[in-house]
């Protein structure tokens, strides 16, 4: 766990293709997700939503064998984001950071500009959705 | 009525004895921070999150508030115990206070329409004079100890064991709950072996925390029988777990259940049998003892019987053991060498050690595992936590006016005393056990009245909890009170009179029930209609029912703030010097043992007959008649496959109950849209193969059942169990059924309570201590809902 993918080129081309520039989003290290959703209704706090409205919401990839004798399973949360997140931007706009990283029980979210929280990814299962332009 | 004035400092004592602390023990520095200040048109108060709703912790949590009404809440950034986290059920907290549903004025009802909704809204002043009446009477006609006063858990509330005490009865607890079996197993074990309770330092006593250089991340922690992320139980808040994989601890995971975390410890998650966890820790302990993987100089200088335990597990079977468990030989011994080497280890336990009939046995094992490798109060290890200055109110064992208000004559009438040794040596609750005793056999006696603070037992605690209301509750008590938040099934059940409770943003107080820290419960609004907070319920009550001998120094308070001042005297501060600083730390250290720190007489060593850490007890030593016994042992759960083998051709499955929701504290939260909105339904998780074998598909409704009684749950696909176990949910209800039940007068059987409610299926059992029944392994058959 935790070992340091080694750089292709790919990941430079990839990086180099420009297209994400001036985005934000939000960093997740899938690492630590537990599943808590207590970023569902820090978001719906945070915006006024109903229950029927959200701007993140958790999907449970597993528990499914990969290689029961070795007990390796593959059992992931999967944090999504909406049409309904704006990144807080109010929030944001006051030197705040958005509601579901602000209350992350396993703190694995983190937001910015997606060039700069890209350089912050260091291990496999760590992700960026890119949200909104700046 | 005029506003009483609070004036800090100027409290009067509720006591004849001196103040325990001359000099209350120095507090660490933490961040200087504001209680209050104005940010974007609203007022900001800094407080802590508990309690209603229940909760196990203390987070930080700033309100913000506009014009008198709470607008959202913030978890507190500045706070060392979440440093900013909270859950789901907090981050929804205004849809709790502002719910349509709370309670908003006192009630009565008449006692023959218990069960139907024929409350009447009356006055508070109405409400107590009814409680003084009824309270009153029971004492003249039966005697105080008649009246009961029962709680649930995780709420600060605790206090009302004064209120039962200033009125002659020394009888609080949760008489309903079989086996007392949360946490109390564990605690009363290590209580008997130590002197003292242990937790796992996750560095919570430091305010620095992580960054304080006395403090070491351990290298391997055995998280045992516990979802410490989604149930956040007893002041440890579960993504603690996950600060500390962030700076390297590795995990094994004892549990049924392949839960996350389980998933993360790979070849170290043992698939425990639901009930078999004392044979997995003896199995542990004999790997350790045998291989001599022990710390000899520590044992040598500390331990006491530890050539006794090695003789005890020489004598048993590896294999048998490993077998008992479903745990495999190889899995046993790789994680007893694994935690056995590593230092700083620590372990993490849950309830599901309690609740089981060799729970308290279970407990013994496990804390003599850390105590025999050196890790008894280490950095990193499992450390010994006291109230902080010695403040034991807010502390659910400290039962606050036990002593001073209550007679020796009524101390000796608390039930359960003479039964169970383990009640009469220090744990002042009213054993369950010997209450459900007393209501089959009428000895000692049947109490006549109850007061259920907060409290929905037929939901959550309540054993077979149809039988409980039918054939003792409803039948024997005259009387009962019953304060909460909603209309539960309980209070619709039961009630003769409502009391509208109020939550955390709603009063001043201070949060306990941890041994790190005291912090401030700090008002954000007024309470919503005319709720008030269960503590100043306690004491405007308290002052009308006190005995005339107790009248001076039971309730003498204005307000509830110099009640609290009184309350936090040992600490030396006020409660407005609290709320001023927000949370009080009491200076921490660790091997406490070797600076005198634990012992009365200021010897070194443990708070025990021996002085040392007792793995031979001398409590149980002494009271062994009793079926104590003083080593480490395991004892099989009864209705078990192995202790009931006729039983498994009818009842072929073991149903564990209990799986955590991160949504719902136990049985609350039901009425919450959004939270509701994630986890519709009861779910039972179940093996797909079993499943097929019953002509089961995921979704479908399906009855578990035994003798003792059934239960209805939705299907929920893992093929990660066994195929032999199943876990149910608990706590479950349905509020949204109170309109559609009206028309029929009958609510719906309680807001169908009993149907989705797996505690049908618990036996009244406890282990010989007293402690520890059998929720969570459960022999059963189960079929699909046609």
């Amino acid at each position: 766990m935790n070992n340091r993918r080694p750089r292709t080129a790919k990941d430079d081309k990839v990086k180099k293709g420009g297209d994400y520039m001036g985005l934000q989003g939000i960093l997740v290290d899938v690492n630590y997700c537990t599943g808590c959703e207590a970023c569902i209704l820090a978001c719906q706090q945070e915006h006024g939503y109903t229950e029927k409205e959200y701007g993140i919401r958790v999907t449970k990839l597993g528990p499914l064998h990969i290689d029961k004798a070795k007990k390796d399973y593959q059992y992931d949360f999967i944090p999504q984001f909406t049409q309904w997140c704006d990144l807080c931007a109010d929030r944001v706009g006051k030197g705040k950071k958005p509601a579901c990283v602000h209350h992350c029980q396993a703190q694995c979210l983190d937001w910015g500009n997606v060039e700069d929280i890209a350089r912050e990814i260091k291990c496999p299962k760590q992700m960026i959705v890119a949200i909104a332009e700046a | 009525m005029g506003e009483k004035i609070y004036v800090p400092g100027q409290y009067k004592r509720g006591s004849r004895h001196p103040k325990k602390n001359a000099v209350p023990s120095p507090t660490a520095e933490t961040p200087e921070v504001p209680w209050t200040w104005e940010e974007d048109g609203m007022t900001v108060i800094r407080g802590t999150a508990r309690s209603a709703p229940g909760c196990h912790n203390v987070c930080g949590i700033l309100s913000y508030v506009k014009d008198g009404k709470l607008v959202k809440v913030e978890g507190d950034p500045e706070d060392p115990y979440n440093q900013g986290r909270l859950c789901s059920r907090c981050l929804c907290i205004p849809d709790y206070v502002y719910h349509e549903e709370r309670l908003l004025h006192p009630m009565k009802r008449e006692r023959g329409s218990r069960g139907k909704d024929e409350f009447v809204r009356i006055t508070w002043d109405e409400a107590y004079d009814i409680i003084e009446r009824e309270f009153k009477r029971i004492s003249e006609e039966y005697g105080p100890e008649f009246i009961m006063m029962c709680q649930g858990t995780g709420r600060d509330i605790h206090q009302i064991t004064r209120l039962n005490a200033c009125l002659g009865s020394p009888n609080e607890g949760v008489p309903y709950f079989a086996g007392n079996s949360c946490y109390l197993p564990r605690i009363s074990s290590m209580a008997c072996m130590l002197g003292d309770a242990c937790v796992m330092d996750c560095s919570q006593f430091l305010p620095e925390r992580y960054d304080d250089p006395r403090y070491a991340v351990p290298q391997y922690c055995i998280i045992w029988g516990h979802q410490p992320f989604y149930s956040n139980a007893d002041g440890f808040l579960g993504h603690w777990i996950i600060d500390l994989m962030k700076r390297g601890m590795k995990v094994a995971v004892v549990d049924p259940q392949l839960t996350w975390i389980a998933a993360r410890a790979g070849e170290d998650w043992l698939r425990v049998r639901p009930g078999g966890d004392g044979a997995l820790a003896m199995a542990m302990l004999k790997v350790i003892c045998d291989e001599g993987l022990y710390d000899r100089d520590f044992c040598d200088k500390w331990v006491y019987g530890l050539e006794a335990v090695c003789e005890r597990v020489a004598d048993m079977n590896l294999d048998e053991l490993c077998e008992r468990a479903w745990v495999s030989r190889d899995d046993v011994v790789r994680v007893a060498r694994t935690y056995a080497a590593a230092s700083p280890a620590a372990i993490q336990w849950g309830v599901a050690l309690d609740q089981q009939t060799g729970g308290q046995q279970a407990a013994h094992a496990v804390t003599a595992l850390w105590c025999i490798t050196g890790n008894l109060d280490i950095p990193g290890g499992n450390v010994i936590g006291r109230s902080c200055w010695g403040i034991d109110q807010p502390n659910w064992v400290g039962n606050w006016g036990y002593d001073e208000l209550l007679s020796e004559e009524q101390h000796a009438k608390r039930i359960g005393i003479e039964r169970y040794p383990m009640f009469g040596a220090g744990f002042k609750v009213m054993s369950s056990n010997a209450t459900i005793e007393a209501w089959q056999t009428g000895s000692p006696y049947k109490p006549k009245a109850a007061y259920f603070a907060t409290n929905n037992f037929l939901a959550t605690m309540g054993a077979q909890s149809r039988k409980q209301l039918e054939e003792w509750y409803e039948t024997n008590l005259e009387f009962v009170v019953v304060s909460d938040l909603f209309m539960t099934p309980t209070m619709m059940a039961l009630a003769d009179v409502v009391l509208p409770a109020a939550t955390y943003e709603e009063r001043n107080g201070f949060g306990g029930l941890n041994p790190y820290r005291i912090s401030c419960i700090n008002k954000a609004i007024e309470p919503v209609g005319e709720s008030k907070p269960d503590n100043t319920i306690f004491l405007e009550l308290g002052k009308r029912v006190a005995l005339p001998e107790n009248k001076d120094i039971a309730y003498p308070w204005d307000t509830v703030e110099e009640m609290w001042d009184y309350a936090l005297e040992d600490g030396g501060f006020t409660w407005a010097e609290l709320r001023d600083a927000t949370w009080k730390y009491p200076e921490f250290k660790y091997r406490k043992y070797e600076t005198g720190d634990l012992r009365d007489d200021g010897q070194l060593g443990f708070q025990t007959e021996t002085g040392r850490a007792e793995l031979y007890s001398m409590v149980f030593h002494h009271t062994s008649w009793s079926g104590l016994d003083p080593l480490p042992s395991y004892v099989e759960p009864v209705e078990s496959p192995y202790s009931a083998p006729e039983d498994i051709e009818e009842y072929p499955y073991v149903v564990t109950s209990g799986a955590r929701i991160p949504h719902f504290f136990h049985s609350e939260q039901r009425q919450i849209k959004k939270l509701r909105a994630l986890h519709p339904d009861p779910l039972v998780y179940i093996h797909p193969e079993t499943a097929a074998k019953h002509h089961i598909s995921e979704g479908d409704w399906i009855w578990i059942e035994n003798r003792h009684g059934k239960c209805k749950y939705k299907a929920s696909f893992n093929d990660t169990y066994d195929p032999r176990v199943l876990q149910a949910e608990h706590g479950w209800w349905f509020p949204e059924r109170k309109n559609a039940a009206e028309e029929d007068g009958s609510q719906g059987e309680l807001f169908g309570v009993f149907e989705s409610n797996i505690n049908n299926l618990v036996p009244f059992d406890a282990g010989v201590s007293g402690f520890g029944a059998n929720y969570k392994a459960l022999m059963c058959k189960i079929y699909k809902d046609e």
